[in-house]
């Protein structure tokens, strides 16, 4: 990789490390935690720079190398033990947040992690806020079909959050 | 469409979600990344390169027995001509 290639690389990873640690912490499943894949997404980044070529989105393709790292990371887990790349140059501390939020991402993170794989896919890149344009080119369906699965999830969606909210508030879910 | 209900609690799972990566400190430390990464990165490399390798390998034999396949098919096909003109000339 060249120096231009370098910078190129870090700028990519400044801009986009939330948007990649959000979908890695969605998908990952101990023993494997979120910055393990997040290493691995990196890896895969500087490896296949060089092969991009700018025939789509630099966002589109952090999204489907990100999507392609946690899928094979789960269907490698369910096999053997996958090898990982520790990268020490790389340092995720955890913030004081405040502990309803933790608990309500852990609930909807339970909400998704039910959903199939390809929902879930389309569900974290539509809370990523991209276009159904963009959600098509990533996962390879219509936007038609983006558009009506997106109707279906978040009805699915919805139902497990609040059926979730009304359980840890101890009251009686009524659909 | 979600009714009015639904769109409050998507508009706090939106939020939940775009949260969710501000809940830590993803610190770049770029000049080390990039010589860790030309250093570590090779025996992930090694790796993915032999898998590769042997994919490739598998596809050159699945091409190699198909082109066989046509080649016999071609020369089948003209021992059958020739047989065909050699009963003729009998």
């Amino acid at each position: 990789m060249t120096e231009i290639d370098e910078k190129e690389f870090l700028t990519i990873i400044e801009a986009n490390k939330d948007r990649i640690y959000r979908i890695c912490r969605a998908y990952c499943v101990p023993p494997v935690d979120a910055q393990d894949l997040f290493q691995e997404v990196i890896v895969e980044i500087w490896q296949s720079l060089a092969n991009f070529k700018g025939r789509s989105n630099i966002k589109t393709w952090i999204y489907r190398i990100t999507l392609n790292v946690c899928f094979r990371s789960n269907k490698t887990q369910k096999r053997d033990n996958q090898h990982i790349v520790r990268l020490d140059s790389i340092e995720i501390a955890v913030r004081d947040s405040q502990s309803s939020d933790e608990h309500q991402y852990t609930m909807l993170r339970q909400c998704i992690s039910v959903l199939k794989e390809l929902e879930r896919s389309i569900i974290m890149l539509h809370l990523d806020e991209l276009s159904y344009r963009e959600i098509a080119a990533i996962t390879g369906i219509t936007e038609n079909h983006v558009a009506v699965k997106i109707k279906r999830i978040k009805v699915k969606l919805l139902d497990c959050i609040v059926s979730s909210q009304a359980n840890s508030s101890g009251e009686a879910y009524v659909k | 469409m979600l009714n009015k209900d639904q769109k409050e609690v998507w508009s706090d799972i939106q939020s939940t979600w775009n949260n969710s990566a501000h809940a830590q400190d993803i610190n770049v430390k770029a000049k080390r990344l990039l010589d860790e990464l030309k250093t570590r990165v090779t025996p992930l490399e090694k790796r993915l390169i032999k898998a590769d390798i042997e994919r490739v390998k598998n596809s050159i034999s699945e091409f190699e027995k198909n082109s066989i396949d046509r080649d016999l098919k071609i020369l089948t096909k003209y021992l059958k001509k020739f047989m065909g003109l050699f009963k003729k000339e009998k």
